[in-house]
């Protein structure tokens, strides 16, 4: 028994005797964290990490921004470009991997290295990339029975890949162009959406360009001079109340 | 030509070390590698299965038997009587058994759902190393991988600032 065990051992397999590609594959299921605390273990970890044929398959941030440029005498006259302050990879900023429709697309939302961009030939086609790895999801149409237009500025997409490696994107529906009656949440998990009524006061309204995402809640200043919250599954509605006499445009999520 | 016969065409899997698989050609096409082989018309008898050794190999073809979707086939019956939820949990209680086996095997089992391209298999089995890797301190995944820190003090210092994130 003893000396079978002690064999044994002498054989084991390590992870390590894979070759580099499987090892890849299979640290692309690794969450962020973890593969950063992998990049530490030792240099050839470091090098197969950081490698540029790999690091397009694994998780990974970009550190940069978009910005549009526009010159009359250029054609076409707007263009974008994406300033990158962050390691490589270095990105088309013009997404050339997105299906057609998508050529021309205008961005809503960005979050943890994911973009909500909308497309500019259809307004209603809307789809979430990752720019570094060049995936992309198409979004499904809302919920047929969301009773109003969705308004551009309602879209608002979540995604903290420490925690999960699943987004959302909340689509605020609201009543009278002001009140907030309820919310589409689509989880990149199900591929659906799911309407969840307000639990807030019916008379909340909301600053939709003042957000936040923090501790798994998504939260927005209110015209009501509030922080009110609602998190990924629109089960939790919570309002954060403010020290008399504060207002909202003195408030900083 | 003859493949593309409907119905239950049967299909032999060779390993290197001269075993002999019969299996349903269905079974076989949960492998995307064998799949194509099949489609392409490249496979007429016989397929070898290079580098997969005939143990490794006929644990691959039980994965596929009970992963293969039960329409009518062999194996798996009743199917058609068991709701699709009590089905899964049942595959799921299955899988659980399946990857029961030593480190060695497992990566065994890795590299031939590698190679042949059996996504829900390649998922199973790297599961318990995803595991290992995020639930563990680096030490410990430092000796769960049988490597040594070959970072200098001040290398190591500097890489461990910029990551230092992941450390909380």
């Amino acid at each position: 028994m003893a000396r079978r065990s002690s064999r044994k051992r002498n054989v084991q397999t390590v992870l390590t005797d894979l070759p580099d590609a499987l090892i890849v594959e299979i640290l692309s299921r690794l969450p962020l964290k973890s593969l950063c605390c992998c990049k530490c273990v030792d240099t050839h970890w470091y090098d197969l990490i950081s490698h540029p044929e790999h690091i397009k398959k694994l998780p990974q941030t970009l550190a940069g921004f978009f910005f549009d440029t526009e010159d009359i005498g250029r054609c076409p006259k707007v263009a974008r470009h994406f300033a990158n302050i962050g390691e490589p990879p270095q990105i088309d900023p013009s997404s050339p991997f997105l299906p057609p429709e998508f050529e021309l697309v205008r961005l809503e939302d960005c979050c943890d290295g994911l973009l909500l961009c909308c497309s500019s030939q259809h307004p209603f086609r809307r789809l979430v990339c990752n720019p570094a790895t060049e995936r992309w999801v198409v979004l499904p149409a809302l919920p047929a029975d969301s009773s109003c237009v969705a308004q551009e500025d309602t879209f608002h997409l979540v995604f903290d890949r420490d925690v999960s490696s699943h987004f959302h994107v909340f689509q605020i529906v609201l009543k009278d162009w002001r009140w907030v009656a309820g919310i589409n949440i689509y989880s990149s998990g199900t591929g659906s959406w799911n309407f969840m009524e307000s639990g807030w006061e019916s008379d909340t309204s909301i600053c939709h360009n003042r957000h936040l995402f923090h501790q798994g809640m998504l939260h927005f200043v209110s015209f009501q001079s509030t922080v009110v919250s609602v998190d990924l599954e629109g089960k939790k509605w919570r309002v954060i109340p403010v020290p008399e006499g504060v207002q909202r445009y003195s408030l900083w999520l | 030509m003859a493949t593309r016969e409907a119905g239950k065409k049967m299909i032999m899997l060779k390993s290197p070390d001269g075993m002999e698989f019969e299996v349903e050609e269905a079974v076989a096409m949960e492998s995307q590698t064998i799949r194509k082989m099949i489609e392409d018309d490249c496979a007429d008898t016989a397929i070898l299965i290079p580098n997969i050794n005939s143990k490794i190999l006929s644990r691959v073809i039980e994965y596929c038997n009970k992963h293969v979707p039960t329409t009518g086939a062999t194996g798996a019956a009743a199917s058609d009587t068991v709701a699709p939820a009590a089905l899964a949990e049942d595959l799921k209680i299955w899988d659980a058994e399946f990857i029961k086996v030593n480190r060695a095997t497992r990566f065994d089992l890795i590299q031939a759902a590698s190679y042949l391209n059996i996504k829900g298999l390649l998922d199973l089995t790297s599961q318990t190393t995803i595991d290992t890797i995020s639930d563990n301190s680096l030490e410990e995944i430092r000796s769960f991988l049988s490597t040594k820190n070959d970072y200098l003090p001040e290398e190591e210092q500097t890489i461990r600032r910029e990551n230092q994130w992941a450390f909380q």
